[in-house]
Order: C-alpha cells, then sequence, then structure tokens
C-alpha cells in the first residue's frame, strides 16, 4: 500500500531528545514504513522568534526530495507576507496553540484570505503532544468550537486539520463544519482512544489523510492502525494515499 | 506471534461490552493470554471491591483457557485480606492497586507482606500527568519508595509511571519493579528510552484495553524499537511468561 504522509517533521523538540530529528532519518522511517512522500514541516520553525530562520535551512534540505515542504507561519509576527512571497509554498502550517494565536484573530483571517486568494492549502495544527505530558511549556488546548468558526469564515479555504482528536472531532459544531465542506480534511496522527473507522463512518473517507505525526509518535503505530482497521480497501488506499494525490497533484 | 496482554479491565457498569471488547481484541491480536481487573470508583467501599473481583472471577470462569486475573484491593478497607484470599481461591495471580491510596501510604505495608510471603506480583497504577493527576494517584516516585521498603515486593509499575522520564528514572535502580507499556502511548521514543534505561528484560506488554480502541498502536511501538527480535519477543510475552504470569 502507498502511503503518503501530511503530518511528519524535521528538527528539533525543545523538551525532549528525539531519535529520529534529521531529514535522513526521516526518509529511513518513511522508507520503512512504505511511506513515499508527503508534507513535511520544520519543527524548529515553531519555536524560533522569526519561523523563516528554521524554514531557510529545511527548504533546501526538502528541495529534490518527493516532499512538499510546509512554510511555518506564525500570524502574529509581522510582515510574513513577504516569507510566503519569498518561499512560494505548496503548504502554510500555523500552530495557534503554541503561538497564542486565537482562531478568531484578525492575523490569522489575514493569512486565511491570502492562502485562499492563492489557492494554498492551510494546515491546522491541534495537538502535538497530549497535555498530560507537556513539560515546561503547556499550549492551549484545541479549539473545536473556534475551528468550527474559522471554516465557516473561510469556505473557499483547503484546509487540513492535523492532531485533532477525538473530543475535537467528535464535537457536534465541528462535525458540521467539516461535513459542510468539501475542501476540509483531517488526519488520523493523533487519535489513539477511538478506531478511526469510527470516523470513516461519520465522515467518509474521502476527509481523512494518512499523519504520523513522527517524529514525536510512532509511524509504525499509525501505519499498523491504518492497514488493520476495518475499512474497505477503497477507503484505506484513499486515507492512505488518494485523497492527498487529488490534492496536491500537481 | 504470541503475546501476552497483561493489563486489562472491566469497567463495573459495562462489564459485558469490555468482555466483548477483551475478547473481540484476543481474536485479532492473538492474544495468549489476558490478565482483567475491574474497576468503578477512585475509592471503593467493601461492597464495590466484591461486585469488582466477582466480575473478574465471572470472566476467568467463562474464558478459562484465555483470562487470568488481578485481585483489586482498596487498602482503606478493613478486609482486604479477606477479599485477597478469596481472590486467590477463585485463582487470580495476584494485587492490582489503583488509586485509593498512593501505594506507599503505610496502609499498602501490610498488603505488601502479604504478597512477599506468598510471592504474589502487584500490578500498581502509576500516572504521572501534567494535568488532571488523581488525589492519590502514584508516581514513579511513590513506586521507588514503596520498592525501597520493600525490596523483594514482586512490582509491575503501569503505564511506565505515565511519563517515563519520571517514572522510568524513579524505579532503574529498583529490580524489584517491572513496567507495562500501556497507556504510554503518545511519544514516539517513550519506549525506546525504557529499553536503554531498564533493558527490554524488564518491560512486559500491555494495553489497559477496556473498549475497541485499536491498540495496534501499541503493537507498533514494539515493532518499531530497534532491538533484536528476541527483546521484542520478550516484551512481548518471554518476560511475561518468565514473571510467572
Amino acid at each position: 500500500m502507498l502511503i503518503y504522509d501530511v503530518n511528519c517533521l524535521v528538527g528539533h523538540w525543545p523538551f525532549a531528545r528525539l531519535r529520529h530529528e534529521s531529514f535522513p532519518e526521516l526518509l529511513k522511517i518513511h522508507h520503512s514504513g512504505g511511506v513515499a512522500g508527503g508534507l513535511v514541516s520544520c519543527l524548529d520553525s515553531i519555536f524560533y522568534n522569526d519561523p523563516s530562520e528554521g524554514d531557510e535551512p529545511f527548504f533546501r534540505i526538502a528541495a529534490g526530495s518527493p516532499y512538499i515542504p510546509v512554510m511555518t507561519v506564525n500570524p502574529n509576527i509581522p510582515c510574513w507576507e513577504r516569507d510566503i512571497d519569498r518561499f512560494s509554498p505548496r503548504a502554510v502550517r500555523v500552530y495557534p496553540t503554541f503561538h497564542g494565536c486565537p482562531l478568531d484573530s484578525p492575523e490569522l483571517a489575514r493569512l486565511a484570505d491570502l492562502l485562499t486568494e492563492r489557492k494554498i492549502p492551510l494546515l491546522l495544527t491541534g495537538w502535538m503532544l497530549h497535555p498530560r505530558e507537556t513539560y515546561l511549556f503547556h499550549p492551549a488546548p484545541a479549539d473545536a468550537a473556534g475551528t468550527a468558526a474559522f471554516l465557516r469564515a473561510h469556505p473557499a479555504l483547503t484546509t487540513l486539520l492535523l492532531g485533532y482528536n477525538a473530543p475535537e472531532l467528535s464535537h457536534d459544531d465541528l462535525k458540521a463544519a467539516i461535513r459542510e465542506r468539501d475542501n476540509v480534511y483531517f488526519d488520523i496522527a493523533f487519535e489513539h482512544y477511538m478506531d478511526p473507522a469510527v470516523f470513516v463512518r461519520t465522515y467518509g473517507a474521502e476527509k481523512m489523510l494518512y499523519g504520523s505525526l513522527t517524529p514525536l509518535l510512532c509511524l509504525e503505530s499509525t501505519r499498523l492502525t491504518l492497514e488493520r482497521i476495518g475499512i474497505t480497501e477503497a477507503e484505506r488506499e484513499a486515507i492512505a494515499c488518494g485523497n492527498f494525490r487529488r490534492l496536491f497533484a500537481k | 506471534m504470541n503475546l501476552i496482554d497483561m493489563h486489562t479491565h472491566l469497567w463495573l457498569g459495562r462489564v459485558d461490552a469490555c468482555r466483548a471488547a477483551i475478547l473481540r481484541a484476543a481474536g485479532l491480536y492473538g492474544y495468549d493470554r489476558v490478565y482483567v481487573s475491574t474497576l468503578r470508583s477512585a475509592v471503593p467501599d467493601e461492597e464495590e471491591i466484591d461486585a469488582c473481583n466477582a466480575a473478574t472471577a465471572a470472566f476467568m470462569r467463562d474464558e478459562p483457557s484465555l483470562v487470568r486475573g488481578w485481585c483489586y484491593l482498596n487498602p482503606r478497607n478493613a478486609n482486604w485480606k479477606d477479599v485477597l484470599e478469596r481472590g486467590l481461591n477463585d485463582g487470580m495471580t495476584g494485587v492490582k492497586l489503583w488509586v485509593a491510596t498512593y501505594c506507599d501510604d503505610p496502609l499498602v505495608d501490610p498488603i505488601a507482606e502479604y504478597c512477599i510471603e506468598r510471592r504474589l506480583p502487584v500490578l500498581i497504577h502509576a500516572l504521572d500527568k501534567t494535568v488532571g493527576q488523581g488525589t492519590y494517584e502514584s508516581k514513579g516516585m511513590n513506586v521507588r519508595r514503596l520498592a525501597l521498603r520493600y525490596p523483594s515486593l514482586r512490582i509491575i509499575m503501569a503505564h511506565m509511571g505515565g511519563n517515563e522520564y519520571t517514572g522510568i528514572r524513579a524505579v532503574a535502580d529498583c529490580p524489584n519493579v517491572m513496567v507495562d507499556l500501556c497507556g504510554v502511548i503518545y511519544r514516539a521514543d517513550a519506549l525506546e528510552y525504557a529499553v536503554e534505561r531498564l533493558g527490554a528484560g524488564r518491560i512486559l506488554y500491555g494495553t489497559d484495553l477496556s473498549s475497541d480502541t485499536p491498540f495496534w498502536r501499541n503493537i507498533g511501538k514494539v515493532n518499531a524499537l530497534p532491538i533484536p527480535q528476541y527483546d521484542k519477543e520478550r516484551i512481548f510475552w518471554r518476560n511475561a511468561a518468565d514473571y510467572g504470569l
């Protein structure tokens, strides 16, 4: 089964030593798990005052690889538009819970409008780590109601919800907002307590993407889950690669 | 693949659903044996403890080739010894302590001494959380204090202490403490960290299973470890078998 991973990263995590943090190590893990490519983001860029300081070397490393490098934007810092012009990204990722950026902030709305205009998908990050395991820094919880309102405010923006968990995906308002749209997707990286097959039945496989959150989470765990859960082969194929190809085909 | 899941639960109030989920998982993952304890409230009275252990015993009777039981005790209850002896008569393997007291509370001492005398293992819930810590919920340091007080007590620290950085560090030099990997399903490197600090010989496979949660994730974490296949087998089942489970 061919797989594309929309939620993988390279770089350092400030709170623990990651055993597999470089791009070559990601390639090795992906290769052994049958992952052919995907959307890769830079961990360093989350934590740097100027995310472009992380993205500059990262885009150079990822160039020419089978991966689409994703640009990180902190909407709270000035003049991120300039960086979007500079990197010409095929996707942009934000971390509102890390950057203290409410989902109804004017800065995020401005970014959403620009991405909509340029037809660049937005990767909206919920959780990166379970709240009971945070250390020193405690990001805000993922905001299901705020996400629903954001999706409704930007209906033409292709949006990938990454790291959303069962409580958010089961939230009635967010559920409705996702179902209303045919350009909203979510990944299966973070879900631990509910069988992803439940979400296939709720939303349809056409809204789901394979994400592993490597190197923070274990790729083999999500890969094995995708391979073994009780869904049809067509649904499995859509989650593993079909939806990704449809979204990011050149 | 051989597999011994030494940490699963029935929950009073939905025992039938939990039993069904455990049986489905046993078929799906190919379990050889499943160790079950039944829980409900944090500080159960004598009546509730009896109901919990009766549910476990009934499951053991109904599935004798698959299900083994932990005898759930509340150290605050005066009748713990009678409860434990009844559980042993029903064929239970050892003691389960949850969150009624810290595990190093002096109330646990007589239970520890009883278990040492009969070489009974004690499965201790320990979960160090940044948010939502229970009132009497043990952490790795509680387990450490108990282990040092009773160096011949056979302890299994559940969930690797909930946070490997505090849990594993706390018991690394306590050879009478094994750990189980269930409940620690988040960080990719947690299990590798545990293997580095404890060795594969002190880690047991478990799931905390009580519903249809896809536990391929736990299996995947062991499969992904950069250790020889034999050591993976130790985690999946050999350690448990060697431990007498």
